[in-house]
């Protein structure tokens, strides 16, 4: 069943196609990596999935409903996250708050309940705070719980934003270059948390430049240029591409060289 | 016996509590208001009008008032919230002139020269005997500080509890919440509507204390006082800092009745001062000298070598 | 309702329009490039008014040395602030709020003091009226609408065509950007200070003569300049323009029919307009990331 669908989306922005005609899907418990050099439309294509850019022409749908124009938070909870390519994080919160408030839309006890502290809300706020502390723990941030995150080696904070991404306990979580300013340790780590994320039942796509990262660990490639798809299939095949090496060479930029 | 002076003085500190707390409370979303005084006067002329012309009694006025406070403000903010910051408190500006000129203008709400003769609230006739007379300033004061004690009590329940933390994550990050399922609209909403319902709760009780009313007390001046008792306070201190913000706040502007030319000045440079020299507010002042005290209190013991498991 | 008299409230309301947008112009530009709302914004129009008396009533300077003069005393008032203040408060809606709200009761009462409680009023600079097929329009009016349209065309020329200018509108349009270009972001601050604020100066002097000096005419035309803002886009020149000119001629037109109410009625047009397209004529929806 296709969980994510996403059909002839442009957005543009003035005169300037950042996606043009994009068809993209993405089956359940895959983890699909999402190439393209710089400016290629990868991560317009993620704010446009989780709304927080509308789209110009196209649809996009969730689990067989229709999420085109919905806003970010209402994606979030019909159950697809995001990390983003800078580190968005709570930098003089503690890692820990910053989990938390990653769990606000599990609440199950409704707000009057909250305000008046009753014995239900204060379990329930037991329960999220267990679960958070868990969580860090599953990333391994635990020792760093009540730092501030922008005290957070880069690395370490890039971890922590997939973190909260995963207190909402997203169904499909779109990872914006999670690898950035990794060392080696931490991308092992962080794509060992990935592949036992699948096995949790959850789908990833994956933006990433390190495609020796990406190979490692997604089942399906899907290239973009220009705000086009240009190329889509198993990471063996997109490796030799000519398209797709085309489109890296033909920029000034060292992927190639990395990858 | 207290002073008949200070206890005016006191009840008002007390009332313009609750409405700096009002503006701590929607600015613990992100956003400022410069319309709090708008809401405060709805209060006051709605329950002035229930009373007066309605013929309700005050004990039913009050809590009407609040609520049709709240529902002024949930219309406006409807409108309004969808705005950015610079957009957001340009139409509460807005909105609070209007309103003003509004009470002005219109001749139910009786002109510039406002309403007077509001009745004092009926009195209450105690279940085991006795009356509770409002024709004396001591019930009022306990009447304002009960309503302090309702404000204190409401907002920090909510503070401290998850919706407390959904409204610290969208005034810290608003795209991030949302990326977390919180919906920022909605959330923001909410506080101006409480906090413009418990202005016009006060605004109630002040028409009814004062006895007279006049457009000029909810113009721009009252929503800037407002900030004021809110930033002098301290906005991290949201509960005590528009108390003590308010309290000084409150008690200058009696002093200035005395060299009138002074007081733009004395609250302009307050303004500017706080806000760059002293932003965590005279709660935050408070916090930093407790702060070194105990520090003063730890170096003496351990020179006089105390054992350091006291702390 | 006679064409001479339409043509006269034509003509009224396109001057003050351009009162207007002269005044928002400085105030966006402020806002855009020093990231600062500037509460102040009325009071420094003000100031610039009573600059203008000082020098054409007390020193006998002509009208267009007057106006200069204007400009340029606010445009210094400006700088100062923007040495004091408003460096420490860009960026926060709330400080720059409560600062530039605070120094707008200080200068506002610091002119109060010194030129007294009572009106001033001023010679205007020309009288006659000048007749073209039949109607008669009143002369002041036209050489304000001359003045505003030459200020506001050397400001396009400075935005468009400098150097400067052009670094200016970087800094406006994308500040971290600019920076990496090698603009002094600090220095863009300051000369948007300046020429902002020394725009609302020079619109003050201008509209002196006909206008009765208080020290509360500053309130009045931030009103007048918000509404503007909101009507044509909070970040756009354009909108400013033309929503001065809206505002002006719908309110020259609606003060003779309606009078005082007026204001009113147009907020309230302002506000459904506001309900059909949120961000004025000209504004963008600032989209996310």
């Amino acid at each position: 069943m296709m969980l994510l669908e996403v059909s002839r989306v442009s957005k543009y922005f003035g005169g300037v196609a950042a996606l043009s005609n994009v068809d993209f899907v993405v089956s359940e418990s895959e983890i699909v990596g999402l190439i393209g050099p710089n400016g290629a439309g990868k991560t317009t294509l993620f704010n446009v999935v989780t709304g927080f850019l509308p789209v110009t022409n196209g649809t996009i749908s969730f689990g067989g409903e229709d999420i085109t124009g919905l806003r970010s938070d209402q994606i979030t909870r019909r159950g697809i996250s995001r990390t983003f390519q800078a580190s968005v994080l709570y930098t003089r919160a503690s890692c820990f708050e910053n989990v938390l408030i990653g769990c606000h839309m599990h609440y199950r006890e409704p707000k009057w309940k909250a305000f008046l502290h009753t014995k239900a809300y204060r379990k329930e706020e037991h329960t999220m705070k267990q679960n958070t502390d868990e969580l860090l723990e599953f990333m391994g941030l635990a020792e760093y719980r009540d730092r501030f995150a922008g005290e957070l080696p880069h690395g370490q904070q890039r971890v922590l934003g997939i973190c909260i991404a995963l207190a909402t306990k997203p169904k499909l979580l779109l990872l914006d270059e999670p690898a950035t300013g990794m060392n080696a340790k931490e991308i092992a780590l962080v794509m060992d948390r990935i592949r036992r994320l699948r096995k949790k039942e959850t789908t990833i796509v994956l933006v990433e430049h390190n495609v020796r990262a990406v190979v490692g660990v997604c089942d399906r490639i899907v290239v973009l240029d220009h705000g086009q798809k240009i190329a889509e299939g198993v990471p063996d095949e997109i490796m030799k591409s000519p398209a797709v090496i085309e489109a890296y060479l033909g920029r000034k930029n060292d992927d190639v060289a990395r990858g | 016996m207290k002073n008949p002076y200070y206890l005016h003085l006191v009840t008002m500190v007390y009332v313009n509590a609750v409405l700096g707390m009002g503006f701590a409370l929607i600015y613990s979303t992100g956003l400022v208001t410069l319309g709090a005084s708008a809401f405060w006067g709805i209060g006051a002329y709605a329950s002035a009008l229930l009373v007066m012309k309605v013929g309700l009694t005050f004990w039913l006025a009050m809590p009407l008032s609040a609520i049709l406070a709240a529902m002024v403000a949930l219309v406006f903010g409807f409108l309004a919230i969808r705005y950015a910051g610079v957009g957001f408190i340009v139409f509460t500006l807005l909105f609070c002139f209007v309103v003003e000129r509004i009470f002005g203008y219109v001749p139910v709400f009786g002109g510039w020269g406002g309403i007077i003769g509001i009745p004092t609230p009926e009195p209450i006739h105690l279940p085991f005997g006795g009356l509770i007379d409002f024709s004396d300033r001591i019930p009022h004061y306990y009447l304002s500080f009960l309503l302090l004690l309702a404000a204190v009590i409401t907002f920090s329940s909510l503070y401290s509890s998850r919706i407390g933390r959904a409204w610290w994550a969208i005034k810290l990050d608003p795209n991030l919440a949302a990326a977390v399922g919180v919906y920022t609209y909605g959330y923001r909403l909410g506080a101006f509507v409480l906090a413009s319902g418990f202005a016009g709760l006060v605004g109630s009780f002040y028409a009814h204390y004062s006895m007279a009313i006049s457009p000029e007390a909810f113009g721009l001046l009252k929503s800037v006082y407002i900030q004021i008792y809110a930033i002098l306070g301290g906005l991290e201190h949201s509960v005590l800092g528009p108390l003590l913000g308010s309290l000084v706040f409150t008690v200058l502007p009696e002093i200035f009745q005395f060299y009138p030319s002074v007081e733009p000045y004395v609250t302009g440079v307050t303004l500017i001062a706080i806000v760059i020299f002293l932003p965590t507010g005279l709660a935050g002042l408070v916090q930093i000298v407790l702060r070194a005290i105990t520090r003063l209190r730890l170096a003496a013991r351990k020179k006089s070598g105390v054992g350091e498991a006291t702390l | 309702m006679s064409t001479q008299l339409f043509f006269q409230l034509l003509v009224n309301g396109l001057s003050i329009g351009l009162i207007y947008a002269l005044v928002a112009l400085g105030l966006i530009l402020v806002l855009g490039v020093a990231k600062v709302f500037n509460f102040a914004h009325g009071d420094f129009f003000m100031v610039g008014a009573y600059t203008f008396y000082l020098f054409q009533v007390g020193m006998h300077l002509n009208f267009v040395a007057s106006v200069v003069m204007a400009g340029l005393a606010v445009a210094l008032l400006g700088a100062l602030c923007n040495r004091t203040v408003f460096q420490f408060v860009s960026g926060s809606i709330l400080k720059a709020a409560a600062t530039t709200i605070g120094l707008g009761m200080i200068i506002q009462q610091a002119v109060l003091q010194l030129a007294g409680t009572a009106e001033r009023g001023v010679k205007p600079f020309v009288s006659g009226v000048l007749s073209a097929g039949g109607v008669r329009v009143s002369l002041d009016r036209l050489v304000i609408i001359g003045i505003c349209v030459l200020l506001m065309g050397f400001l396009a020329w400075f935005l468009n065509k400098t150097k400067t200018g052009i670094a200016m509108r970087a800094t406006n349009l994308d500040e971290e950007t600019a920076v990496l270009q090698g603009i002094n972001s600090g220095r863009m601050y300051f000369l948007a200070v300046t020429v902002g604020s020394g725009l609302a100066g020079a619109a003050g002097g201008i509209v002196a003569p006909i206008r009765a000096l208080n020290t509360e005419m500053g309130h009045a035309m931030l009103f007048s300049v918000l509404m503007v803002v909101v009507l044509g886009g909070m970040q756009s020149a354009l909108g400013a323009v033309v929503g001065g000119l809206i505002l002006g001629i719908v309110l020259s037109l609606g003060f003779h029919f309606l009078g005082g109410l007026s204001e009113l009625l147009t907020f309230f047009l302002i506000g459904l307009f506001v309900m059909i397209k949120p961000h004025g004529l000209f504004g963008k929806a600032i989209e996310v990331r």
